[in-house]
């Protein structure tokens, strides 16, 4: 039986010198006669092989896999950017709990003291009487932060308590202006991942995660800890007093410096990227200079050699 | 071998010709040899995408590298600094008595003069592509840095404290122990700088090895274009 084409096909003008894999079975069709077929005057070869025709003017073929790889690529990049924003979130949060339990300390050791003051003049005074005043120059009693607070003495006693305790800010813990520190370093690296891992939006866009991150931490802490409870201990209901009024103001700390962060962060990642990789080797990171509307950096020979044309 | 590509003309392999951009729209032509037809050279997306993910990984992998051997080289010289210092003022100190002096070198400090050279060595070929007066700089800051991070933070946290009007003793390194410290930069950085010209003369053999061979595999794709030809 003869084969049309081969019927059909005029004398071979060249050989394929190159690879070419075979559309049928993969065989690399090197060496084979190119011929052109009669009925279109298209250049075809034939696999030895399998016997599969090969057009070799074509378009390449275009296959779905590319997208679909992108497709999971970018689905991947972005349930890693959730991660990553609920890890930033909870390191956020991390800072603003640490802070409010340092600062409360003083607050709750004073409130569990005149509780257990309050609570040995209810114990040792006789029924019916009035209220005795509580004897000078007597031993502290014996108290701890997680005492549990009564009801009643919240009611008739805490905002006493408070008042002998004095002004919020100026008594609490010193040790919590430490966390100022590492909050600041955490928040800054945090704003130039945000910065680098966002680059398809401008910094001013970008500056909305941070901001994001701040209100999920503040509703977040504020939310746990808007109601201690009827049977609170001092050291929770002191945390509760401190995380409304300091948490707030940690936070806007740290979405200042997350600010800074992404408004450093593109710099830094060029120049570490400048600093670490030769020319050849930072072209895929290109989109790092492309995407400020910056040229990639030309090394010293291309550079001058410009300037000397 | 280069991926086959025929004249849509003559069917000439164009295969092994370079496509050179074209100065209107950028894209790759070959004149074909035989019948000067022009042919636009199209790459397949598959291999474009898979050549720019390759890229991109080589990439990352080359920064992590660079990163990981700067680090490894400041954390190095730190370490020797910290580690020579002592022995070097312990001998000092023992040449003062005559009856236990030790003339001979130690060999440790034969080692911790190897291992600074060894870190001038990997900072000049990491960063072969720079200066060598920036990669000096960038090493000078590196290691002044990471030598004074304690004092540094220490410096930090006191102004906190001081924000809250609380005075704290947080272990912070005493004014000689930060002398001494001074004193080792001075005493490192030569040796250091020595590794890097050192460096410097290993990466312009490097260099010249692969522009021999990549001259003798031009040569060789010259010959082969010669033979098809």
């Amino acid at each position: 039986m003869s084969d049309p084409i081969a019927d059909s096909s005029t004398a071979p003008s060249d050989q394929i010198r190159a690879d070419r894999a075979c559309a049928g079975c993969g065989f690399n069709l090197y060496g084979q006669s190119v011929i052109r077929e009669e009925h279109y005057g298209l250049a075809i070869a034939r696999c030895p092989e399998c016997g599969t025709v090969a057009a070799l003017q074509q378009y390449p073929v275009m296959t779905h896999w590319v997208n679909r790889f992108r497709l999971i690529i970018g689905g991947v990049y972005i349930v890693l950017l959730l991660g990553m924003l609920a890890l930033s979130t909870f390191a956020i949060s991390g800072f603003g709990i640490a802070a409010a339990e340092f600062a409360s300390e003083p607050l709750a050791d004073h409130l569990a003291l005149q509780h257990t003051i309050w609570e040995q003049q209810v114990g040792s005074q006789p029924p019916g009487d009035a209220q005795v005043p509580a004897p000078i120059n007597q031993p502290l009693p014996q108290y701890s932060r997680w005492n549990i607070l009564t009801p009643k003495w919240i009611d008739e006693e805490l905002d006493e308590a408070m008042q002998q305790f004095g002004g919020i800010y100026g008594n609490m813990n010193a040790e919590v202006y430490i966390l100022l520190v590492p909050s600041a370093f955490v928040s800054l690296v945090l704003g130039i991942f945000w910065s680098v891992a966002l680059l398809g939006s401008n910094r001013s866009r970008v500056l909305v995660v941070p901001a994001a991150i701040a209100i999920i931490a503040g509703v977040i802490l504020v939310g746990a800890n808007f109601d201690s409870g009827t049977y609170p201990s001092a050291r929770a209901l002191a945390e509760n007093i401190y995380v409304m009024r300091l948490i707030p103001l940690l936070l806007v700390y740290e979405f200042i410096f997350m600010g800074i962060g992404v408004l450093i962060g593109r710099p830094i990642a060029r120049f570490v990227v400048k600093f670490a990789l030769p020319p050849r080797s930072r072209v895929p990171f290109g989109v790092l200079w492309s995407r400020d509307g910056l040229s990639m950096p030309s090394t010293n020979s291309a550079r001058a050699s410009r300037s000397a044309t | 071998m280069p991926i086959s590509h025929t004249c849509p003309s003559c069917c000439a392999e164009l295969g092994h010709l370079r496509a050179v951009p074209d100065p209107h729209y950028g894209l790759g032509v070959i004149v074909c040899p035989c019948c000067t037809h022009a042919v636009v050279r199209v790459r397949h997306p598959d291999r474009v995408f898979w050549q720019q993910m390759r890229r991109l990984r080589k990439g990352l992998f080359q920064l992590w590298l660079a990163n990981m051997f700067t680090a490894l080289a400041t954390g190095a010289t730190i370490g020797m600094a910290f580690w020579l210092l002592p022995q070097l003022t312990s001998r000092a100190g023992r040449y003062k008595q005559p009856d236990i002096a030790d003339p001979s070198v130690p060999a440790q400090i034969i080692v911790a003069v190897i291992m600074l050279l060894l870190c001038g060595i990997i900072a000049r070929v990491v960063y072969a592509h720079l200066r060598f007066r920036s990669v000096l700089v960038l090493f000078v800051v590196l290691i002044g840095v990471f030598c004074f991070i304690d004092a540094i933070i220490g410096r930090l946290v006191l102004f906190a404290l001081a924000l809250g009007n609380a005075v704290e003793d947080i272990g912070m390194p005493t004014a000689l122990e930060l002398k001494r410290r001074a004193m080792m930069l001075p005493l490192v950085m030569p040796v250091f700088v020595l590794g890097m010209i050192a460096g410097g003369q290993l990466n312009r053999l490097i260099e010249r090895g692969s522009g021999k061979r990549i001259v003798r595999i031009r040569r060789r794709l010259r010959n082969r274009q010669a033979r098809l030809d």
